[in-house]
């Protein structure tokens, strides 16, 4: 017996050693690398997909959501947040679905009461997603709302928080949540709290924050400039505007930045789409054709392989493409992907 | 390739059979009032197939809708948004928009949309429904490239007072009631119909959409319908007639949401139509005068949209002799759109012939000529040539090959043109070439009856068109041009055996829809078939009758359909069975009636016709028709 346990005690021993000089490698999952393209799906027809690509060997797979859950995912992408464990599809038809971030399973999902759902941001062990809430006769959304879910799989929501009309982008800043609001508005909400705190005011229809240099930013935009507004990290106040004159940025505020702090639009011109590059920087346009065509629609930047992924919607009949383009601007090559690629993300 | 084979066996297998059949029955065979429809539709269609589907069978199926019908008993494919919902015909593997749909000789395409919902037209509005396959623009006017349906009334004279009651009960809470009534005198008669579906249609349905995909009962998918159907005939004097048929509608339904989506919306349809027709029958020719009206009022949740068609026509049939007749008419339509962002009113004027030539007693050629002129503007002018010839005649068997060529069109919707944002006043009309040859026998042996008919079709439809994106909101434009080609099998047989009548009916369509050009450069789409037309759609029915019981078992299969012009996401193939059972009866010549058992869907297969729009499963149907 006493053999038993100093072979025990030796194993354990040998076990922390061994842990301790040469830690054992979590084998990565098949989605923890590569490209996941965020394809929105058509009106109608709740065919939005998530597409794999990996860089490595230019192969895509498609329908990775159906593939792995064996079941569509009937909605339409409107955005796709991942964090090291889950990954949240939230889809404007009124559903976010929550998949393990390495493989894809899905493990729950947020079902009821949701009628028009953009983005959410996790904090504070919940869910904070938002939603336009219905229309009305005029075909306003006046019933827009924060929901919040105390399970970070999903579930039942616990309470609603009433927001200024059509909440986009969210971001989570020390024990406040902040939400970009198509009227003009940020709504600031301290967490654990039902209502609003505080409206700012801003320049632009807001979409979505981002981070630049440890700064807090806002995007915005309206038919002749694209606004970026720079926030107390403390008061959420704008505490720096940059104007950039760019005409006829794309209507879903799609937009995406490197790590150099350039940022990349899509500006819909009268014959053709074009992909106009800013710099936070000098505050101004570097590139006004960075690079042009038609049907552009998503947006995202690969810093490792300093690479621009633009996503074409073909018309919206069928599947999309998406290009590849390199720093320079010139095209390196062309994937086909799913319906309306809007968005990517690097894992 | 082996269902090909079978259909050349069953041609050339009967070929030798000895026996004979008139050809061009339509002029030589005393009609019915049922066939009468159906026969002014066929006389200058030589070299197409004009189809009646089958009264008894109409009356098995009350209380349903006319996409239900069409779905079920024949091979044309409609894409239906779930049960009682919208239903679109796709005709050679056409668009929705490219076939016509007129009830009682009215256009009852909507002026707006440029296509019917076929789920809101129920079968106690019309007494036949004749299906004209094909390109026939020249006969019909715009929308006719893939074919027509034609709904009639009929309406007798010097039959007894006839009510009817009719009631039929469902699962997922299917109520169906009609009541008519109908007399008949030498002169006069009329007839008074009223009917009013329901179906809750609280099926079970299996939940793709959310983990687990548990099973839930469908909560948002309710339709009521009522309807009220007045037809009067009056014989002015032997050669006079005056024929008014009238149809109000009402039907509100709770739009069942697609899987995956929270939207609660309503749609209610109302419509009046309204038709009057003055038929003078000379001796060597027939004048007929036409007016008609037909209102839709059409409100999706708060939004209204309103369309109104007034028709006045007349047309002169003359007969030279036997083998010359000809058809001349004009058409005047007035159409006023009120729609949630425009309004518009527009008149069209149509001038159209017809010219019958039978030059023997075997061949007969058609030729049809149109032309539409719209708001001072000309639309494709529309030819089309057909022919018919009986090759071989024997007593019992006749065999014929037919062919037809023809040019079709499809003037833009007002939608299409007009709608706030994104409508183009420029658009041009789409316009199609059709191309068909055909071989179809009869086989009349006593006991055994026999039908084949085999169609191949070719045709080029372009300037079809689409709403596409455009910087800041989506626009109509020409774009797309198709390439439809394939076959139609039709096959029916009766055989009697003492008091057992057997009888079996096969329908099958080879659909190919191969888009040629791509759409706005959208290279991945050229060479694919077109979203929703599956290639093959394959529909069988056995029956037996024995004295007053009749039997019958059914199934169709159709193809794997795509959802996208890429061909990437595909739907899956599904086979449904239906059976049923009526029994017929008769108490003292002072009431019959029947009563019937169906069970639909037999083996409760989870499918979907439209990608995410559930259907329901196994279900049953009891319905009785009393007749005093």
């Amino acid at each position: 017996m006493k053999k038993m346990k100093l072979a025990c005690k030796l194993f354990l021993l040998a076990l922390l050693v061994s842990c301790g000089t040469d830690p054992v490698e979590i084998p990565q999952g098949a989605y923890e690398n590569g490209v996941l393209i965020i394809n929105e799906g058509a009106f109608g027809a709740n065919d939005g997909e998530v597409y794999h690509f990996d860089k490595n060997t230019a192969e895509v797979e498609a329908n990775v959501f159906e593939n792995i859950n064996t079941r569509p995912f009937a909605g339409l992408l409107q955005d796709l947040i991942s964090y090291e464990d889950y990954t949240y599809l939230v889809a404007n038809t009124g559903k976010v679905e929550v998949v393990q971030s390495s493989d894809f399973m899905s493990v729950g999902a947020v079902t009821n009461d949701l009628v028009n759902s953009r983005s959410m941001v996790r904090a504070d062990g919940k869910l904070f997603i938002s939603d336009w809430g219905p229309y009305d006769a005029t075909w306003s959304n006046t019933e827009s709302f924060v929901a919040v879910v105390e399970d970070l799989t999903g579930g039942e929501i616990a309470y609603k928080i009433p927001t200024p009309s059509r909440p986009e982008g969210l971001a989570f800043i020390g024990d406040r949540i902040l939400v970009a609001c198509q009227l003009g508005t940020i709504a600031v909400i301290e967490i654990g709290e039902d209502e609003v705190e505080k409206t700012i005011t801003v320049e632009g229809t807001p979409f979505f924050f981002f981070d630049y240099e440890g700064n807090k930013y806002l995007y915005a935009n309206d038919s002749e400039k694209i606004y970026l507004h720079k926030l107390n990290s403390a008061t959420f106040e704008v505490v720096e505007t940059l104007e950039f004159s760019v005409s006829n940025s794309i209507y879903n505020g799609n937009f995406t930045i490197n790590n150099n702090g350039e940022l990349f639009v899509i500006s819909n011109q009268a014959t053709e789409d074009v992909v106009v590059k800013l710099s936070i920087t000098s505050g101004s346009v570097v590139d006004e054709d960075f690079y042009s065509g038609s049907n552009f629609y998503g947006l995202g930047y690969d810093d490792n392989t300093q690479t621009l992924y633009i996503g074409e919607h073909n018309g919206w009949q069928g599947n999309g493409t998406v290009l590849r383009v390199n720093s320079q601007g010139v095209l390196i090559d062309e994937v086909s992907v799913g319906r309306g690629p809007s968005g990517f993300y690097f894992p | 390739m082996s269902l090909i084979a079978c259909l050349v066996f069953f041609i050339t297998g009967w070929q030798s059979e000895p026996d004979s059949s008139r050809a061009f029955q339509q002029d030589t065979l005393e009609l019915s009032t049922v066939e009468v429809h159906a026969a002014a539709l066929r006389k200058y269609a030589f070299g197409q197939w004009v189809r009646t589907l089958d009264r008894d069978r109409l009356d098995q199926l009350s209380g349903y809708s006319l996409g239900e019908v069409l779905q079920q008993e024949t091979g044309l494919f409609l894409r239906q948004y779930g049960a009682g919902m919208l239903a679109s015909l796709s005709m050679r593997g056409t668009s929705a928009g490219h076939n016509a749909l007129f009830w009682n000789g009215l256009p009852v395409n909507s002026p707006s949309l440029g296509q019917a919902d076929y789920s809101i037209f129920p079968t106690g509005g019309f007494d036949n429904v004749n299906i004209h396959y094909g390109s026939s623009g020249a006969l019909y006017g715009t929308d006719a490239i893939g074919g027509s349906v034609h709904l009639s009334s009929d309406l007798e004279f010097n039959t007894p007072n006839e009510l009817r009651i009719g009631t039929v009960l469902g699962s997922f809470g299917r109520w169906h009631q009609q009541v008519s009534y109908r007399q008949g005198g030498e002169k006069f008669s009329f007839r008074t119909n009223v009917y009013r579906n329901f179906a809750a249609n609280k099926f079970t349905y299996k939940d793709w959409a959310s983990p687990g995909t548990p099973e839930r009962q469908q909560e948002h998918a309710r339709v009521s319908q009522i309807g009220l159907v007045q037809d009067f005939a009056f014989k002015i004097s032997p050669r006079q007639f005056l024929k008014a048929n009238l149809w109000v509608n009402k039907n509100d339904r709770q739009i069942q949401p697609l899987l995956g989506s929270a939207a609660n919306d309503v749609q209610e349809d109302r419509s009046v139509r309204s038709a009057v027709d003055y038929t003078y029958k000379g001796e060597k020719y027939t004048w007929t005068a036409k007016t008609g009206i037909s209102s839709d009022v059409m409100v999706f949740n708060q939004d209204t949209n309103q369309t109104r068609l007034f028709l006045l026509g007349t047309a002169l049939d003359y007969s030279f002799s036997q083998k010359w007749q000809t058809l001349a008419g004009i058409r005047y339509s007035h159409i006023k759109g009120q729609l949630a962002t425009y309004s518009r009113q527009e008149q069209r004027i149509e001038l159209y012939q017809a010219t019958n030539f039978k030059p023997t007693q075997d061949l007969g050629i058609s030729m049809q000529l149109r032309q539409l002129i719209q708001e001072g503007e000309a639309a494709p002018f529309t030819p089309s040539l057909g022919a018919e010839w009986s090759f071989f005649n024997s007593p019992g068997w006749n065999w014929k090959l037919t062919g037809n060529l023809s040019r079709s069109f499809k003037i833009p919707t007002l939608n299409d043109r007009f709608w706030v944002p994104g409508g183009n006043p420029d658009l041009l009309s789409e316009k199609s070439l059709s191309k068909e040859i055909g071989i179809s026998s009869t086989g009349d042996l006593s006991s055994f009856r026999i039908e084949n008919r085999l169609t191949y079709f070719h045709m080029d439809v372009d300037n079809w068109i689409l709403w596409l994106p455009q910087s800041t909101y989506w626009q109509a434009e020409n774009v797309r041009s198709v390439r439809n080609q394939g076959l139609e099998y039709y096959f029916k047989t009766t055989l009697k055996q003492g008091r057992n009548s057997w009888g079996i009916n096969v329908d099958y369509a080879l659909n190919g829809a191969v888009n040629q050009s791509g759409d706005q450069g959208n290279n991945l789409s050229v060479g694919k078939q077109l979203p929703y037309v599956p290639r093959h759609k394959l529909r069988t029915q056995g029956k037996l009758e024995n004295g007053p019981y009749s039997v019958y078992v059914q199934q169709q299969w159709t193809s794997e359909r795509f959802v996208t012009t890429d061909n990437q996401t595909v739907l899956a193939p599904y086979s449904l069975w239906d059976t049923g059972v009526t029994y017929a009866f008769e108490w003292k010549g002072k009431l019959k009636g029947n009563l019937g058992f169906h069970a639909y869907n037999l083996f409760n297969v989870d499918y979907q016709v439209v990608r995410l729009r559930s259907m329901p499963g196994r279900n049953f149907q009891f319905n009785l028709n009393v007749v005093l």
